[in-house]
């Protein structure tokens, strides 16, 4: 991770709306046409975006909950945020 | 770029903040073991997309209409936007006769103030107070959502 990744605190932009299933989320913006379904690892990680954890604190908190993957963890979080924050439904300012 | 001491946290605590972040409901939905995060983005078809209209219904009204009377519903969508098509259901007590219009059901397109309109006429001889509401709502869910009913009341005859 880098410095910059690690103290981040993505938050989610408004506008979306939220359908979950199943532990799966989708996120409508209806007047951006964009929709973006997540599975349940990734939906793990946009709720844990609440402009209070940093991509650091995620890491930790999932990396406690899912011990045996931790480092895959490590790797997929920043990913992940960085990939949300590419479409708009992560703000990381 | 903040200062905020890193958290240490076990694996008990790790369970509470992901309860607190998903509810406590979807605890059980919590995948068992980790799997790569996938994201699916797509961009939606113009008639996939809801409108994110509202509506308002008129007030309630008190009206006397022991002879037939016409009386007029409304509802107001928001924001407003002509030619929604607007759903009614005229939902009357026993006791009150409806002539026009000929079924209790039907649609009205709403006018460039976001307005759709019934005009209905309505009797009853009833002594007591009567009731007939006017339940509106989206005829195409894609249009909005939400539905109300406005209530006309005769306080007897």
């Amino acid at each position: 991770l880098s410095d910059l990744q690690t103290t981040l605190l993505p938050k989610p932009i408004e506008g979306f709306q939220v359908e979950t299933l199943d532990g799966e989320v989708v996120l409508l913006h209806p007047t951006r046409n964009i929709i973006v379904h997540s599975n349940s690892t990734a939906t793990l990680i946009w709720k844990l975006c609440n402009g209070q954890n940093t991509v650091e604190d995620i890491v930790r908190i999932l990396g406690a909950a899912y011990p045996d993957a931790r480092a895959q963890i490590k790797k997929d979080v920043p990913e992940t945020i960085r990939k949300l924050m590419e479409q708009g439904v992560l703000d990381g300012n | 770029m903040n200062d905020k001491p890193q958290l240490k946290v076990s694996r008990r605590d790790a369970v509470k903040i992901l309860a607190a972040a998903v509810g406590a409901t979807a605890l059980s939905n919590l995948p068992g073991k980790w799997t790569k995060p996938s994201l699916n983005v797509g961009i939606l078809p113009a008639h996939a997309l809801t409108s994110g209209h509202t509506l308002t219904v008129g007030a309630d009204q008190i009206d006397n209409f022991c002879l037939s009377t016409a009386l007029v519903s409304t509802v107001t969508i928001s924001p407003a936007d002509p030619g929604i098509l607007m759903k009614y259901t005229i939902i009357p007590d026993p006791s009150i006769t409806i002539s026009s219009p000929p079924s209790l059901t039907g649609t009205a397109l709403t006018n460039s103030s976001g307005v759709a309109s019934l005009t209905f006429t309505a009797a009853t001889s009833a002594a007591h107070a009567v009731t007939v509401g006017v339940e509106w709502e989206f005829a195409n869910a894609s249009d909005g959502t939400g539905n109300g009913t406005q209530l006309f009341t005769n306080l007897g005859c």
